[in-house]
């Protein structure tokens, strides 16, 4: 794609340097009476002939005022442009050559306010309404144009909207303010941020403080467009040169970085747009090229060998206990399952290290299907497993061990979501009352035991969802038995909590910049890291403990460990406010998005940001990564869930169902074949990731003809009562939507028995 | 310059800021200088929103509030608005009023309240509000959502919502619809001429979404099970269907029909007693069935077990006859005698209540929310003195089920009831035989009171034995307790030391 970019430029430049000196620019026509044909008595020459007669009586403000009106009017063509377009170039009007003359022509009304305003560039003497005028003239001709032609032709139309309105604003505040009224709305369905950021944009130092409009005008416009359809814009404007078509001919030389192909695809469109607002003046494929390890992080060999002993004695202890056994998977052999990519990652590993010496030591380990996976791993780089010593990790004590083994237990015990089509998940919902609407999050304990809700007013609140009253360690609380507690201690709304995943900890972020360690045995504040500037929205812990990580409204986020107060990373390169954080499943690696519309992932150990995913139309309000480490899925605030592979950084699908609202949260089954999302819409919503990927599903497609049931039923009628434009069409990987009376859903949680819990605040 | 050309804003029209400019002292300031200033504090303004909409999309509001507002303004280094604190905004909208002051110049001000201060000290402390709680439902089971209070009715959310807000509707979880084009259709443009905002009717909330195979499963059983045939052909086929209920898996998605279907059944079919004793069968046999999780459904069983129970009445009367559908065995059944019937009948009860037990027994959890209502229905019966012997009949059965806590409950008025219902029948006419109660099931009533008092001995100390008969002062203070029938029953009886004992127990 980058090859196909590179080239077309050139060929860009090739046509403005052919072009034809003869012609003039737009304003030569008019008031040069000699231009006008003879012969045919046109309105030019009405206009000549009364000029003439004004000047000669001395009526010169009436001459003026002539010469203004006049202007505005359509003039007749230029004999002498459609003779270019004949010999195939791209006739476009000399910038150098146009701009002398038409300030020696151009009347001098304009002059002298362009002149006053001292704004004077290179389209001096093209008054705003000229701009008005080409502008409606391509957008009606983009109405009208071919369907086939219509989606590229609106895609560009954009750019060429947007730059119209930057250069009036430099020409004309209110006349710009016009023309965005008039215009903009065409663009809110996709463009809407975009275009309710420039909205009050009024005079050239608003420009210069708005990033976007800033973004604008210091860098070019890339889009990705089709031969055909580029010629046939450039012809469209080259007939109509006079009448505003070279006006908008250099605002495309200027501003547009055309990557031209053949046939378009969605994933070449993705990395349209200004270059570096949204890619950090990066090549994004260049950047996603990066090595990364998604692969699980190694346990510690010591660690894992204890786990197996205790699952061994705890098995015989049940053998002993229960009547039947066999019935059940044993609970080492989940636990290989469970770390399955890590051993076959050892033992590829011991095996290169050996590499022949003792081969027929580790031949003895390797089966043939381990074989396989070491060719699998080796093809695929990405899919290795970080380095035990990348991370730095405090020794594991017995509670982690017993951790370990109470979720080997859950996972055997899980139910099976494996294929979709026969068993779908359960879903739990918590609802919140009374909240006044000051809740602003929920989080759910890895055990299910606890659920903390943060409230605009500061305060922390810890449930206890399986109704037994909370255990508060401090002997002066001992005796109070309540199943909530509040933890007080931050001075600003709190906007997102966190669990530890030994479920003793939390962690909260808040208006108040800091982010506080709470206990969860006795239920008081352990720690205030400070160290951001701004507000912290959003904050996770890592899944191996001891380390989290904090997005914030100064546009970073940090890396912290829970025993140093100041951050051990700071990862910034967005360039709006990080909205929300989450980590990869092997701990090394955070995923953040943003307001800027991009997510990143950044690594820990070298702190740099490895992978950037465009292709949000609004900000990103929720992540979550796969439990393989491959996927990455977003949720923005329009309701679009996109699908990633991390290891190539593309985009691997869309997801649409949610209304267009924000989705708040995302989370994948055990298995990663099913993913739920929650949304201000009140619904939860169930995915099929596998459906249209590359990845095999669980049973064969179904054919498209089996597929009438309810979702089109419902969606035909919503089309038919609300017309195709209002209607949420779904994609066909939207499994079911469960709605609630009222509730945006705040979380929804994967336990790690595969139950789905979801909760939220009821709206009275 | 012309009228297009003023300030093209609304937010900050140029007499706002010359109105400002004014009370700063600053007088005959130029046009275009308040043009360019009214236009840059438009911008301000948006850039302010610009990120209070950032706080108000962290705090998950759909409103913006004066809090985003103030949250905004320190963020961008600027001291925040005191005095319009959150909260007040979002009770009531605040309003702007408009007064011309001198000069033709317009003022806006916002509408406070005035308030008085003594009032206002001596005004009760307004109430604290209630503390956030929570509360928990299913809102989907294995991918269906329950029909409960607590999930709204999607042909609910269709219609109150425009479709950009609330998403697409999809429920189907197996791409093999049950509705097939054709009725799909039907029902489609059946919908379709409800439009959104006109008053919507009820329809069901689930939509089919079996597959064919458990479709013809379905019907199968309910034709097996329906069916009136007495040879040995359909009574195989009947057991055969109420086994494979009891033992089959996979049959989850079925259940909300299955409850369905029994319901229908029930209320409609209350003279067919072969097929009521039939429907108990299929509840029991859903409830041992280890693969179905009938927790979410018992709200909905529960109601047809009652009506069983307690019915007013039961199978084809002896004396009235039957409606139109009651074929040539319905009238032989009429031809039997009136005591037999009645024993069948109260067999059917006796099936329910033993199937009721089963329930709270099989269920603890639930038990415990079912058991108050239960208990509730029962005791209304009880105290109703206007019912049929059937209903008594069952009522007892149902209290002797749910344990002796709830039979002392009940004690508390037995002898006004027997007063009522017994006694006073001995009274009226010198044979038993009266409007109400006949003699067979006078008895029979007796029989099942004192049965479900023998319920209470479970609260005796296992150790202690009683034997002989009751002195006159005891069989007078059990007929202050129980009226004198029960208690000239219960004397009659060889364990009456025993019972007595129970009864008065703990007192």
């Amino acid at each position: 794609m980058s090859q196909k970019g590179q080239k077309q430029p050139a060929k860009m430049t090739q046509n403005t340097t052919v072009r034809p000196p003869q012609t003039n620019g737009t304003s030569a026509p008019r008031t040069t009476p000699s231009t006008a044909r003879p012969g045919s008595f046109s309105a030019a020459d009405l206009n000549r002939i009364v000029l003439e007669y004004l000047s000669k009586k001395g009526y010169h403000r009436t001459e003026a005022c002539l010469r203004v009106e006049s202007s505005r009017t359509l003039t007749p063509q230029n004999a002498q442009s459609p003779g270019t377009t004949a010999t195939g170039t791209f006739p476009a009007p000399d910038q150098s050559a146009a701009t002398p003359n038409s300030r020696a022509v151009s009347n001098p009304v304009g002059v002298k306010r362009d002149a006053s305003g001292n704004l004077v560039s290179q389209h001096a003497g093209n008054s705003p309404q000229h701009y008005f005028l080409a502008y409606s003239m391509l957008k009606n001709w983009v109405d009208s144009s071919l369907d086939m032609y219509k989606p590229e032709l609106t895609r560009i139309i954009y750019p060429i909207f947007i730059y119209v309105f930057l250069t009036l604003v430099t020409k004309d505040p209110v006349q710009a303010r016009r023309f965005f009224d008039k215009f903009s709305n065409d663009y809110r369905a996709f463009h809407a941020s975009e275009i309710n950021k420039l909205f009050s944009v009024n005079s050239v130092d608003h420009i210069k403080e708005n990033e976007l409009a800033q973004g604008f005008q210091s860098n070019k416009y890339r889009i990705t467009i089709s031969r055909t359809t580029l010629n046939l814009l450039l012809y469209f404007l080259n007939e109509n040169e006079s009448v505003g078509g070279s006006l908008l001919i250099s605002i495309i030389n200027q501003n547009l970085d055309p990557n031209i192909v053949e046939t378009i695809t969605s994933q070449e469109t993705l990395t349209d747009g200004i270059k570096d607002v949204s890619a950090g003046a990066v090549d994004v494929d260049a950047h996603n090229a990066q090595p990364v390890k998604l692969g699980q992080f190694p346990m510690d060999e010591e660690f894992q060998k204890e786990v197996e002993m205790e699952l061994k004695r705890k098995e015989e202890q049940e053998k002993l206990d229960a009547e039947d056994p066999g019935s059940h998977k044993s609970l080492v052999e989940e636990f290989r399952e469970m770390n399955k990519t890590a051993f076959d990652e050892t033992t590829a590993l011991s095996e290169e290290k050996k590499d022949g010496a003792t081969s027929s030591a580790s031949a003895a380990v390797a089966t043939a299907v381990d074989t396989d996976k070491k060719d699998d791993i080796k093809k695929n780089s990405n899919l290795e497993s970080p380095a035990r010593d990348s991370l730095p990790l405090p020794l594991k004590t017995a509670m982690d061990l017993k951790l370990e083994i109470q979720k080997v237990r859950e996972s055997r015990d899980a139910i099976r979501l494996d294929n979709l089509q026969s068993a779908a998940p359960s879903v739990c919902m918590y609802t919140f009352h009374n909240t006044n609407y000051e809740m602003t999050s929920l989080e759910f304990s890895d055990d299910v035991r606890l659920a903390s809700a943060s409230f605009q007013d500061s305060m922390i609140k810890i449930w206890s969802l399986d109704g037994n009253p909370l255990n508060n360690l401090l002997p002066s609380k001992q005796q109070n038995k309540s199943n909530t507690a509040n933890l007080i201690g931050h001075s600003g709304p709190v906007y997102s909590t966190s669990f530890s995943p030994d479920n003793r900890y939390l962690l909260s972020a808040s208006e108040d910049k800091s982010v506080r360690l709470w206990s969860m045995d006795t239920f008081t504040s352990l720690v205030n890291y400070k160290g951001h500037d701004h507000p912290v929205w959003d904050v996770a812990f890592s899944p191996l403990g001891h380390y989290f990580a904090s997005a914030s409204h100064d546009q970073t986020a940090r890396l912290w460990s829970c025993d140093h107060i100041y951050p051990l990373r700071i990862f910034a390169g967005h360039l709006n406010d990080v909205d929300t954080v989450s980590f990869h499943p092997n701990g090394t690696y955070v995923v953040t998005g943003s307001s800027d519309k991009t997510c990143r992932m950044w690594d820990l150990s070298s702190g740099d940001s490895v992978r950037l995913f465009l292709g949000h139309t609004a900000a990103v309000t929720s992540t979550a990564v796969s439990p393989d480490g491959r996927w990455l899925s977003t949720g923005s605030e329009d309701g679009i869930i996109n699908v990633w592979d991390i290891g190539t950084g593309k985009r691997l699908k869309q997801m649409r169902g949610h209304g267009k609202n924000a989705v708040y949260s995302l989370s994948y089954s055990k298995e990663g074949n099913v993913l739920v999302s929650g949304g201000a819409d009140h619904s939860v919503r169930v995915w099929d990731l596998k459906k249209s990927t590359a990845e095999p599903t669980a049973e064969p497609e179904q054919p498209l003809t089996g597929f009438t049931g309810d979702v089109t039923s419902s969606v035909n009628l919503d089309v038919k009562d609300f017309g195709r434009r209002r209607t949420i069409v779904p994609t066909n990987d939207l499994m079911a939507s469960f709605y609630t009376k009222k509730t945006p859903i705040y979380r929804v949680k994967f336990t790690r028995s595969n139950l789905v819990l979801a909760g939220g605040a009821f709206r009275e | 310059m012309s009228n297009q050309q003023q300030s093209y804003t609304v937010w900050s029209p140029q007499d706002t800021v010359r109105d400002v400019a004014d009370s700063l002292g600053i007088t005959n300031i130029r046009d275009d200088v308040l043009k360019s200033l009214a236009m840059d504090v438009e911008y301000r303004i948006l850039e302010i929103v610009e990120q209070a909409v950032k706080f108000k999309r962290h705090s998950k509001r759909d409103t913006l509030t004066t809090g985003d507002i103030s949250g905004a303004l320190r963020v961008l280094n600027v001291e925040p608005l005191y005095g319009y604190q959150d909260g007040s905004a979002r009770s009531k909208s605040i309003s702007f009023s408009k007064a011309s002051g001198q000069g033709g110049q317009t003022i806006y001000f916002m509408d406070d309240e005035e308030v008085d201060f003594d009032k206002l000290i001596n005004e009760p402390l307004p109430k604290v509000p209630r503390v956030p709680t929570f509360s928990t439902h299913w809102l989907a089971i294995e991918g269906v959502q329950p029909a409960i209070p607590q999930n709204p009715s999607l042909n609910h959310i269709r219609m109150s919502q425009p479709p950009l807000v609330r998403g697409a509707i999809v429920t189907t979880i197996n791409d093999t619809s049950f509705q097939t084009s054709v009725s799909e259709e039907k029902e489609a443009q059946h919908v379709s001429t409800v439009k959104p905002g006109q008053a919507t009717e009820v329809r069901p909330l689930v939509k089919h979404v079996l597959s064919k195979e458990l479709q013809i499963y379905f019907n199968k059983v309910v034709d097996a099970l329906t069916s009136n045939g007495r040879d040995e052909k359909s009574h195989h086929m009947r057991a055969a269907a109420l086994t494979s209920l009891k033992s089959d898996t996979g049959l989850h998605q079925l259940v909300p029909y299955f409850i369905q279907f029994i319901a229908e059944q029930v209320t409609h079919n209350l003279t067919d007693l072969r097929l009521l004793s039939t429907m108990l069968e299929m509840i029991y046999s859903l409830l041992s069935n280890p693969s179905v999780f009938l927790d979410p459904y018992i709200h909905a069983l529960i109601p047809s077990i009652l009506t069983l129970l307690l019915a007013k009445k039961l199978g084809g009367n002896a004396t009235i006859s039957s409606s139109e559908d009651s074929s040539k065995e319905n009238s032989a059944e009429e031809v039997e005698p009136s005591s037999q019937s009645l024993v069948k009948k109260n067999a059917l009860r006796d099936f329910a209540a033993s199937l009721l037990k089963h329930v709270l027994d099989k269920f603890p959890k639930i038990n415990k929310a079912l058991k108050p209502r239960v208990m509730r229905t029962l005791l209304k019966t009880f105290l109703d003195i206007n019912r049929v012997f059937g209903t008594y009949y069952g009522c007892f059965k149902g209290v002797a089920v749910l344990g002796p806590e709830s039979v002392r409950f009940f004690l508390g008025n037995l002898y006004s009831w027997s007063n009522i219902v017994l006694v006073e029948n001995k009274s009226n006419g010198q044979e038993l035989v009266t409007s109400r109660l006949n003699k067979v099931e006078h008895d029979m009533l007796c029989d099942v009171i004192i049965d479900s008092l023998c319920v209470l001995k479970q609260d005796l100390p296992a150790s202690q034995t009683y034997e002989g008969d009751l002195s006159e002062s005891e069989k007078e203070k059990l007929a202050k307790r129980i009226g004198a029938t029960l208690s000239d029953k219960i004397t009659a009886r060889n364990d009456a030391k025993e019972l007595m004992a129970a009864i008065f127990f703990g007192e």
